[in-house]
């Protein structure tokens, strides 16, 4: 069933397209991930959903109900804040039971029900506290607490984890979305973090300048991307540009056609699924392109290589467990699926 | 530390010798009583010693035997006016919040360039003018009644210029500006997030200004509030210009006991209750501002 649907979302800030022609459902205890570059307009669709951005054109359905006109205290959806937006002058307890208290429920259901949601997110004991007596991870549940306790139809979620440190932040992302799925809340959840939303997500939509650019599952989006932004956006990538000639590019032991007019092809490769061998293959899989390593850095559990190729003015960045010397010829051989061709 | 080193040119190790990295704690302090000297001499002659001088006034006689009769003198015949004055202070101060209040969160929520220069005009005219102003205005022939009785076809009223009531509505011209000037600041001030995050989980815009909006900017609304408070007891030209001849504000009292009878001593005396009003308020003042910085609890 779908729980938002939006049509054709529009939004101008001068000349600067916000939001252009933005189209995105939302499914039943589906959690959408909107990740984009900062300045793609993810930010701007999830606060004209809350109501707080008035669109220039298009219609956004909740529930089949149209509330594109409706002011944004009449929508029923929860937002999450970035900074968690926690009111400094409330405990922890007001600052939930807030959203109760205005739907005028009886003071023993505010109670009850505040305490439960507490207690799903093992914060029960924080009940009393200000919010400057709080970590920022126990603030992060509580902002969350928050916007869940009304029950709303949608959950908007704006970079939650971006305040957080990386450790924490790995044990959040499944925290959030364990809950999300206990609740079997429609959410949205923007992040400009790719692997985060990789992770987290039923479903993606990658925008950039205003645009959607595809919308699918994250295997979906790793595996065939749209197009080269989506490609070089998603995963840990390393980009090569190659001339063509007669028509032809030719790199490693693959030659690609090139459209007319094109006179030149940008190579994504997934840097992490390479495999680098000092002797030349002898099946002929996937793309096969030698070099000579420039450089290596010792990332913990890989090491990433610097490898210089004949075809192309940039260098090739690419990760591997094994150790190589610098100034080794070496074979790098990436499988089918793991790199993409894109003409320009 | 208060020095400003990102200013061009300057070299923050300049200052090493006199922030006292060679200098031992004796040399430091006799540095930081030099350094605040100024301040002090001018808070001593200006403010102390006329303070002082004044509640001594108010004890003696002219010929300066130690006596109450100037407080006797003020209970008797000033009594009402204290009170009075007490009265309509206070009335101006809530009338000033309430206005204050409602253009702030008009301009805090909606762009209205025009709003938003209009109500900061009073703040440059004169009190002078503005009692002349509004006691043409307020008068029993004046603008006001005129406009009512021609466009409304009303009867005439009584002139409001005579009244407590023109008296408040001059205050509350005159100080609502400023007080809007703090309070729309410190609304502007807060962060976004906090009113959406209300409005989002369905609070409607006077719940946000009320649960969220006051709250918050608690302390700089206090600040307004001293502040109308503590120039509105003070004034004399309005109250002289407008309102009733009987009763009267303190002031308009003092500058008669001095103007028609030389009287000093009940003059001063009329000046240190004022003194004590304000002080009353001052302390509580303090009170609250440690009560909100979590020194002190309520």
């Amino acid at each position: 069933m779908v729980v938002l649907e939006t049509r054709n979302l529009k939004k101008y800030y001068g000349k600067v397209h916000a939001l252009d022609d933005v189209s995105i459902d939302v499914e039943e205890g589906e959690l959408l991930a909107v990740i984009g570059p900062s300045g793609s307009g993810k930010t701007t669709f999830l606060r004209s959903i809350a109501g707080f951005v008035k669109l220039d054109a298009g219609s956004i359905k909740l529930h089949g109900r149209d509330i594109t006109n409706l002011p944004p205290e009449k929508r029923n959806v929860a937002m999450f804040f970035q900074n968690y937006a926690l009111w400094p002058h409330m405990n922890v307890f007001d600052n939930v039971a807030y959203g109760l208290k205005l739907r005028k429920l009886p003071k023993d259901e505010i109670e009850e029900r505040v305490h439960k949601i507490l207690k799903l997110l093992d914060i029960e004991d924080l009940v009393n506290r200000k919010p400057n007596q709080l970590s920022g991870g126990q603030q992060q549940r509580v902002a969350l607490a928050r916007a869940i306790v009304v029950e709303p139809e949608l959950l908007l979620l704006d970079e939650p984890l971006s305040n957080l440190d990386a450790k924490i932040r790995m044990r959040i992302r499944f925290e959030i979305k364990a809950l999300q799925k206990r609740l079997n809340l429609a959410t949205i959840y923007v992040t400009h973090d790719q692997e985060e939303a990789l992770s987290i997500a039923d479903k993606i939509a990658i925008m950039h300048l205003g645009k959607v650019l595809q919308v699918g599952k994250p295997e979906e989006v790793y595996r065939n991307p749209a197009n080269f932004f989506v490609a070089d956006f998603i995963g840990t990538n390393s980009v090569i540009i190659v001339h063509g000639k007669d028509g032809k590019v030719q790199i490693g032991n693959r030659t690609f056609n090139l459209p007319a007019g094109s006179k030149y092809a940008r190579i994504v490769v997934r840097s992490d699924e390479v495999t680098i061998s000092s002797e030349e293959p002898k099946e002929e899989k996937g793309l096969t392109i030698s070099g000579k390593i420039m450089g290596r850095l010792y990332m913990g559990s890989k090491y990433r290589y610097e490898i210089e190729i004949e075809e192309s003015n940039d260098p090739l960045f690419v990760n591997s467990q094994n150790i190589y010397d610098v100034g080794s010829e070496v074979y790098v051989i990436i499988p089918d699926g793991s790199f993409f061709v894109y003409e320009v | 530390m208060g020095i400003p080193s990102y200013l061009p040119g300057w070299d923050p190790h300049l200052l090493g010798n006199i922030r006292g990295d060679s200098m031992d704690e004796r040399e430091k302090s006799t540095v930081g009583f030099l350094l605040i000297l100024p301040a002090l001499t001018i808070l001593a002659v200006l403010y102390i010693y006329p303070l002082v001088r004044s509640i001594a006034v108010s004890f003696t006689t002219d010929e300066g035997v130690l006596t109450f009769a100037n407080y006797k003198k003020v209970f008797d015949l000033y009594l009402k006016d204290i009170l009075y004055t007490l009265f309509i202070t206070a009335i101006t101060v809530g009338i000033t919040f309430v206005i204050s209040i409602i253009i702030s969160s008009y301009l805090r929520f909606k762009e209205w360039k025009f709003l938003d220069y209009m109500y900061r005009l009073p703040l440059f005219i004169p009190f002078l003018i503005v009692g002349h102003a509004m006691r043409i205005f307020l008068a029993p022939h004046g603008t006001l009644n005129s406009l009512l009785t021609r466009l409304l076809g009303m009867k005439e009223l009584p002139g409001l210029s005579g009244s407590w009531v023109g008296l408040v509505i001059t205050f509350v011209w005159v100080m609502t500006p400023f007080s809007t000037l703090i309070i729309l600041g410190a609304f502007r001030a807060l962060d976004d997030s906090y009113i959406e995050a209300a409005i989002n989980l369905g609070s409607s815009k006077w719940k946000v200004i009320k649960d969220i909006m006051i709250p918050l900017t608690r302390p700089s609304i206090m600040v307004a509030l001293v502040l109308t408070f503590v120039r509105t007891i003070s004034s004399l030209t309005i109250p002289l210009m407008v309102g009733p001849n009987k009763p009267n504000m303190i002031t308009v009292d003092m500058m008669f006991r001095v103007n028609y009878f030389r009287d000093w001593g009940v003059a001063n005396a009329l000046g240190v209750i004022s003194y004590l009003i304000v002080l009353g308020l001052a302390v509580y003042y303090l009170k609250f501002m440690m009560a909100e910085r979590g020194g002190l609890k309520a």
